[in-house]
């Protein structure tokens, strides 16, 4: 893995071209401060849902700008839907980009965009099946990414994400 | 004319054949012809023809001229029988970047907007293109105008009900369901089935025997074959999504002709294809930003005064956005799904030659606003729905968004109204109307127009359902839908002038009626806990006689009591994904990944696909086709007519003959 790694930074120096980032996939839960608290999605908006539009809940709110960490499932980007050193974490398996919807995704109102923050991950981020942890700094509110989309809840991941469960899951399309 | 025609293009072809070989330049050549045509694709000039129209029925002229490199287009022109048309100021475009081609080929996209002739009969156009050396190109195709015979009295109104993916075992499964049989005789007839004309549609699209929803629903009301996931346009060689040569829709031509109002309802978010296929124009039906901006900003053109169905998501704002003295709102997290990528900006030829508004990519919209600054009634449940139709007069135009995506099913409203079942609860949308209510709206708005109006109403999960092998939920689709058409039927008695026609897009799954359960539900619910092929296929499922006559008891409500009953109907598909079967209801809908709360208790709690569905308790029925839902299919569908204008709905027709058996009914003033 270091070494890939290496190679990873040599190759986009000399290339300048994103690259396929692969993450060691460590089903070890790394150490937890017990002042991080996690979040689930489920924590995102109320319910019920009003005349208008979601509502956050006061949970999300009061997190913004902290450490938190999350379980979820990384969506499946593939071609030109993948972005360089970002991923989206759902709440279930899903797949973007769907040849007849495009951009109107599978994607649900509560998902997290992962954005890396190391240099070394500024590559195109290969899928990981199964549940996954995510430990980073929370932000809140609209943000354009580089591939269009808006995004509204958003994590700087710190260290790696952490495969939970590799049980692979079935997608759901329509 | 065509051996000489094709004698000459092989002449051609030899030709450019030893130019190329000796290295010297090749002509220009056009590689596609728009309005599509069987003499431009195979050199063939006889019917049935590809393209045809009401007389001055507005549509695209447009080519993709393949240059040699190094030059350059120079000019262009479009002849109808021979004669140099006369394009308004601003309405054609020479397009030579942002191409779909590949990055080697040097070609130029040429268009000239809104075309209309009111000429009847078989037209033959041309395109003749010259490159900047000088050469020049001629290609040919065919289009017609077909006349516009007045028959009888011209009915005021039309309402179009869709079943999407509605197909015949559709209808008689819910026949069976909800009237029941005895003795080989139905005890009753579905509301549609009451209409007194029936015919069978051709449902394929101009790119593919199965169609999708877009061009299923479009080529109804276009009058032409569009290709999958586009609608209201032709396909062209550029990128953009809102570019593409356009058709005019039924309801802009009779907004424009006659003054009609539009209404669009739907079960499905309102962006989806089908709804879309009314209204707007694009080539990427997933485009969902552009597809309900344009809704709006071309009402003008189309006449909306009623849009309801699911969809929110898409009209909410997204982006902080920068006031003018530097602040910003402060936009609150609202679930928005609106951005930029799916929004549309038309180009100037499109908006001269349509006058139809340019658009913007403008994500932070707050359309739901912008709809009631508009003079658009918005109502969020059934609750304010009933307020608002109950206000003074009730409301000229009216905005009904009662989910965030999708609304939820028939088989869940109605158990959420019975108390026994909390389902939409979890989706959020605890209240929302019955497709019969949100018809039974549209039509007391829409009714105002003195002019009269068009009207699609859309059992939009029947389809859904369908995909998903949910044999109870599409099955109470049908149901809900078929009280939808007793609400226009009803309307058609009360107001003779207006003609209904209810039909599909397509049939989607395959969908056979096997027979029925020989067994009581209670062995049914058994044979969970031993599931297999012998205790869930051979010892339940009854064919022929054996199946008998399936018997349900209705309630008061319209729907059944319960689905789950002794000796239940059995359903098949001929079109089917992998899944497990158990013939019993399913107790939650399978995860829909598109709303909100999904992936989260109580939803996590449902199946995520036929595939798993079932997985510890049913016997698993292999598919016929990969991934995990079923799949639309070319069968024929049924069509059903009432009203002025109903006769002419017999025998077999193409989904493009609706369009001007329609026309025919509302005549020309």
């Amino acid at each position: 893995m270091q070494w890939t790694r290496v190679w990873g930074i040599v190759l986009l120096l000399v290339c300048g071209a994103p690259l396929q980032i692969t993450f060691a996939g460590d089903t070890s839960m790394p150490a937890v401060e017990q002042s991080e608290p996690a979040l689930r999605f489920a924590e995102f908006f109320k319910l019920p849902i009003g005349p208008r539009g979601l509502e956050a809940a006061p949970k999300l709110l009061a997190l913004n700008g902290k450490i938190v960490r999350m379980v979820g499932y990384m969506a499946r980007q593939d071609g030109e839907t993948a972005v360089p050193g970002l991923f989206i974490l759902a709440p279930l398996p899903v797949t973007l980009g769907d040849e007849d919807e495009s951009f109107a995704d599978d994607l649900p109102a509560s998902v997290l965009y992962v954005h890396l923050t190391l240099p070394e991950h500024q590559g195109y981020v290969q899928h990981m099946p199964g549940l996954l942890a995510v430990r980073g700094r929370l932000e809140l509110g609209p943000h354009p990414e580089i591939d269009g989309r808006i995004s509204l809840v958003r994590m700087q991941l710190e260290g790696e994400p952490v495969q939970v469960d590799t049980q692979p899951v079935a997608t759901n399309s329509r | 004319m065509s051996f000489k025609t094709s004698f000459s293009r092989q002449l051609l072809a030899a030709a450019l054949l030893g130019m190329c070989a000796a290295g010297a330049l090749a002509a220009p050549t056009v590689s596609r012809l728009t309005p599509p045509s069987e003499l431009f694709a195979s050199n063939n000039p006889n019917p049935p023809f590809i393209a045809r129209f009401l007389p001055g029925q507005r549509f695209d002229l447009q080519a993709t001229v393949r240059l040699d490199n190094g030059t350059t287009l120079k000019d262009f022109q479009f002849l109808v029988d021979g004669v140099a048309t006369q394009p308004a100021p601003g309405t054609t475009s020479v397009v030579a970047t942002g191409l779909s081609l590949p990055k080697d080929v040097n070609a130029a996209v040429v268009s000239q907007r809104a075309f209309s002739t009111p000429k009847t009969g078989v037209h033959r156009l041309t395109v003749r293109a010259t490159q900047s050396d000088g050469q020049t190109v001629l290609a040919h195709g065919n289009f017609e105008v077909v006349a516009l015979e007045r028959a009888g009295r011209p009915a005021k109104n039309i309402i179009i009900m869709l079943g999407d993916g509605m197909g015949a075992t559709h209808r008689t499964a819910a026949r069976i369901m909800g009237r029941g049989y005895a003795q080989g005789k139905a005890q009753g007839m579905l509301a549609m089935d009451t209409f007194p004309y029936t015919g069978m549609v051709m449902t394929s699209s101009l790119d593919a025997l199965v169609t999708d929803s877009s061009p299923g629903m479009s080529n109804y009301v276009t009058g032409n074959k569009s290709a999958n996931n586009q609608e209201g346009v032709w396909p062209d060689d550029t990128v953009d999504a809102f570019d593409n040569p356009r058709i005019e829709y039924l309801s802009e031509y009779l907004h424009r002709t006659q003054g009609k109002a539009l209404g669009v309802v739907t079960t499905a978010d309102v962006f989806d294809a089908t709804p879309a296929s009314m209204a707007v124009h694009t080539s990427n039906r997933g485009n969902g930003t552009g597809i309900v901006d344009q809704f709006l900003d071309d009402r003008h053109l189309t006449g909306l005064s009623v849009l309801m169905g699911g969809g929110r998501k898409w009209f909410l704002p997204n982006g902080d956005t920068l006031k003018a003295d530097g602040s910003r709102n402060g936009q609150p997290l609202n679930g928005s799904q609106r951005d930029n990528r799916s929004d549309y900006v038309l180009p100037s030829d499109i908006v001269a030659g349509w006058q139809a508004a340019p658009g913007a990519k403008d994500a932070n919209r707050d359309l739901i606003t912008d709809f009631q600054n508009a003079g658009y009634a918005y109502t969020s449940d059934r609750t304010s729905l009933n307020a608002a139709l109950t206000s003074s007069g009730g409301p000229d135009k009216l905005l009904g968004l009662y989910a965030y995506s999708n609304m939820n099913v028939a088989f869940d409203k109605i158990n959420k109204r019975r108390g026994v079942s909390a389902i939409v609860d979890d989706y959020g949308f605890p209240d929302q109307p019955m497709l019969d209510e949100m018809t039974s709206a549209a039509l007391s708005v829409l009714a105002k127009n003195k002019k009269g109006f068009i009207a699609m109403v859309e059992g939009a999960s029947i389809d859904k359902q369908s995909h998903l092998m949910d044999t109870d939920r599409w099955l109470l689709e049908v149901i809900e839908f078929d009280r939808a058409v007793q609400v226009a039927k009803d309307f058609a008695a009360k107001h003779p002038d207006t003609i209904v026609i209810v039909t599909a897009d397509h049939e989607c799954s395959g969908a056979s009626i096997i027979g029925a359960s020989t067994k009581p539900v209670s062995v049914l619910r058994d044979a969970t806990s031993n599931p297999g092929v012998a205790t869930q296929r051979d010892a339940v499922v009854g064919t022929y006689q054996a199946a008998k006559f399936p018997k349900y008891t209705m309630s008061p409500d319209g729907y059944p009591t319960s689905t789950d009953v002794d000796y239940k109907m059995l359903i098949g598909y001929g079109a089917n994904a992998d899944r497990y079967e158990t013939w019993l209801a399913n107790t939650t809908p399978t995860q829909d990944s598109q709303q909100p709360f999904v992936g989260q208790a109580p939803q996590n709690g449902y199946p995520e696909n036929p595939s798993v569905r079932n997985q510890k308790t049913g016997f698993l029925v292999t598919g016929q086709v990969p991934g995990d839902q079923a799949v639309h299919t070319a069968t024929d569908v049924p069509l059903s007519a009432y009203g002025r204008g109903a006769s002419a709905f017999a025998g077999m027709m193409d989904n493009t003959d609706v369009f001007f058996k329609l026309a025919r009914a509302v005549g020309s003033r």
